[in-house]
């Protein structure tokens, strides 16, 4: 079987180098975007969960500071006066860069807490359960996450960048994988207030104040009041509104990515489909031929399968390869785009072992499938076929008004989807009009798509079809 | 002696537009193990549907063939194709080579097709390659020899495997009369040297006389059935 795979399949395969690279870019353009789309998503999803369970906890509103040097401790005590507020916790924050044995290793965002007060807006789940004293100089918790990446435990020593330079500090605990450990994709570490006061040289000074809202207070109400009472000398949000816009532009990204992961698999699947047709049909004289010669038919078939299985897998290789390449090049850009927020971070994509599989599977999976008609197919080639190979030789004839039209309707919708982004750009108005603009990009989107899919066989069987007589040995009379 | 194929009240009938066409009209024959038949008759006469129908590659619209006392018709794809692929050597008109594989790998076929391909099994191809007169050509493509070498080569991958059978229809069709009484000489020693039986559909009347027996097709039936001496007398 392996002998008769080496000379009948591969031997056809290394004189039709174009219909394989065909039918393996297929797979690879398939693949290559799910796998992107898959690494991005992830992403998304892990930068949604920081977003989700961030440093802010229960706080309802932030009043903070609208200078580089900070707010008056006081100002924390003047907001827990105000009606409505439950408490008013106040933060030193800052991001410092952590030094490991004299080796940078990463930025951190440091919070310096008021232990009392501070669980009112978020609730820690130390492992050690040792935390840290109040007032305590050198103590540091960093989350477990991130300490494991870096190879740290409870009692070792870290140096962190202040403003007087390096200082150093014990890790006393670690913060469990819960809540505010994932603020800032783990990268996230507390310390005493005070502490933090002395690092960054802010004595008598917090960053801001986390204000958690008594039940059933609206924020923007209370916000309005702490607004009124500070008169301009803090600005006060809703950490919601930074939160619902990322997340709107996380998920509009990541519809966008699935939609074209979508049409990249059609494409691919359809590229596919049609070339193995063809790379079947072309021998099905040697199949007539084989069956001639005693080959049974559920041979024929297992060649047939066999064949796009092979072809499917390599395509994989190079569409998880290129995809995680893609995957990198995507986040970046989308990164800079839209979620330069300093809490959100799109970290390194890595392929998981789950996308790997998927992406290696995929590729022979779509070729099996889409090779089982023209398998089935040759199944049904009688031996005498080899004998009149004119009789049922199978040319495509390609209609010209469907190239036309198919043409067409790729222009058509690629088109009208470029010319919407450009006035979407120079709109505002129209940029408000979601559902509009949804509606507008699915339909452009669809109209590529059914107008490839047409155009593909033209593009395609074409070619082959007029040379198909030429690789027959003989003209039949 | 037994029977080594017997075919029995056979039609093929083919539809042609609204018509039916008979090609084989209710023909019956035994040939015996070791036995060479020739089949000469006109063109069109059915010579090459009677061929394929002992060969297993078609199957008779009614009637029955039996090869070593075994009815075709009760047979599945997987005994079809051993029989193919296993007792029947078949030498085709048009000589169905795979156009991607060397002459000799075309050769070789059967016997990877079989299972069959080993050091001795592959001595013997060889020597048949020579006895055709390829050995020259047995790393060439079908596309670059001619038609008579590519009947050659049609006519070496039905003996490589040495099939108890051998079929072969116009055999010499694109040959010169020396190639041809070459090649006419090479099925004869087949036949003495290891028993096989053959069946040859041939034109000419001095090539059929190599046969023991000869019969003439027309129309779709035997028209004439003669010893071979007595057909040298003629
Ligand atoms: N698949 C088919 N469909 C329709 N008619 C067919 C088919 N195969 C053969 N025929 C017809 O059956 C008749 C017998 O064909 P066959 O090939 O057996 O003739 P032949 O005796 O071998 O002729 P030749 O000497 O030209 O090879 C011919 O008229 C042919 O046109
Ligand atoms: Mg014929």
């Amino acid at each position: 079987m392996l002998t008769l795979f080496k000379t009948f399949n591969l031997r056809y395969l290394a004189k039709h180098k174009l219909r394989i690279t065909t039918i393996i870019f297929g797979v690879t353009l398939g693949i290559i975007m799910v796998v992107a789309t898959a690494l991005v998503n992830q992403s998304i999803l892990r930068s949604y969960h920081s977003l989700v369970d961030t440093a802010a906890g229960k706080t309802g509103l932030q009043v903070l500071s609208n200078t580089r040097s900070g707010l008056p401790a006081s100002i924390a005590d003047e907001v827990a006066q105000i009606k409505g507020v439950k408490a008013a916790v106040p933060v030193v924050r800052s991001d410092v860069f952590a030094f490991i044995n004299g080796k940078q290793a990463g930025s951190l965002l440091v919070y310096g807490i008021d232990r009392k007060k501070d669980t009112n807006a978020r609730s820690y789940e130390f492992s050690a359960g040792r935390q840290f004293r109040a007032g305590e100089p050198d103590a540091i918790v960093l989350t477990k996450a991130w300490a494991n990446e870096k190879g740290l435990k409870t009692g070792d020593h870290i140096n962190i960048t202040g403003s007087r330079g390096f200082k150093e500090f014990k890790i006393v605990d670690l913060l469990s994988d819960t809540g505010p450990a994932h603020a800032n994709l783990g990268s996230f570490a507390i310390m005493d207030i005070n502490t933090a006061r002395g690092l960054l040289n802010k004595a008598g000074k917090i960053d801001q104040v986390d204000v958690v809202l008594e039940d059933g207070e609206k924020p923007n109400i209370v916000q309005d009041r702490i607004k009124h009472k500070l008169d301009g000398r803090a600005e006060v949000e809703i950490p919601a509104t930074r939160g619902t816009e990322v997340q709107r532009s996380m998920e509009s990204m990541s519809i966008f990515l699935d939609l074209a992961a979508m049409i990249s698999i059609f494409v691919g699947a359809f590229i596919i489909f049609n070339n193995l047709e063809i790379s079947v049909e072309e021998r099905r004289y040697g199949i007539g031929t084989l069956r001639a010669l005693g080959l049974p038919r559920k041979k024929i078939f297992t060649l047939v399968i066999f064949e796009a299985i092979l072809l499917g897998f390599i395509g994989s290789i190079f569409g998880v390869a290129i995809g995680t390449l893609l995957a990198n090049l995507m986040s970046t850009a989308f990164a800079d785009a839209i979620l330069s927020f300093e809490r959100i971070r799109i970290t390194d994509l890595g392929v998981t072992p789950q996308i790997f599989i998927l992406g290696i599977l995929m590729g022979p999976v779509m070729a099996a499938i889409a090779s089982m008609g023209p398998a089935m197919r040759m199944l049904r080639v009688a031996p005498l076929e080899a004998l009149r190979p004119f009789e049922t030789a199978w040319r495509p004839r390609p209609k010209t008004w469907k190239l036309v039209v198919s043409a067409l309707i790729l222009v058509i919708g690629v088109g009208s989807l470029l010319i919407f982004v450009y006035v979407l750009e120079n709109n505002d108005k129209l940029s408000q009009n979601m559902q509009l603009i949804g509606n507008f990009i699915l339909a452009s989107i669809f109209l590529t798509f059914l107008g490839s899919v047409l155009l593909m066989p033209h593009l395609f069987l074409y070619p082959s079809g007029s040379k198909g007589r030429a690789h027959l040995p003989y003209e039949w009379p | 002696m037994a029977n080594k194929v017997e075919v029995k009240d056979v039609f093929k009938t083919y539809k042609r537009g609204k018509a039916e066409f008979h090609a084989l009209n209710g023909i019956s024959l035994s040939i015996k193990e070791g036995e060479f038949l020739a089949v000469m008759g006109p063109s069109g006469s059915g010579k090459s549907t009677l061929l394929h129908l002992i060969g297993a590659l078609d199957k008779p619209t009614s009637g029955e063939v039996f090869i070593d006392g075994v009815s075709l018709s009760l047979l599945g794809d997987d005994a079809l194709s051993q029989i193919r692929r296993e007792k029947v050597g078949f030498i085709f008109q048009q000589f169905n080579l795979l156009p991607t594989l060397t002459a000799r790998e075309n050769i070789l076929l059967p016997l990877r097709i079989a299972g069959k391909s080993s050091r001795e099994t592959e001595r013997y191809a060889d020597e048949v390659i020579e006895a055709v007169g390829l050995t020259n050509w047995s790393s060439n493509l079908p596309e670059e020899m001619s038609g008579g070498q590519m009947q050659r080569v049609g006519i070496a991958r039905a003996l490589a495997i040495r099939p108890s059978i051998i079929l072969a229809d116009e055999p010499t069709g694109n040959l010169d009369s020396k190639t041809s009484e070459e090649i006419l000489n090479l099925l004869k020693d087949c036949q003495e040297q290891f028993k096989q039986t053959i069946i040859m559909v041939i034109h000419d009347a001095k090539a059929a006389a190599y046969g023991d027996r000869i019969i003439r097709l027309k129309d779709g039936q035997i028209d004439e059935e003669v010893e071979a001496y007595s057909a040298n007398l003629i």
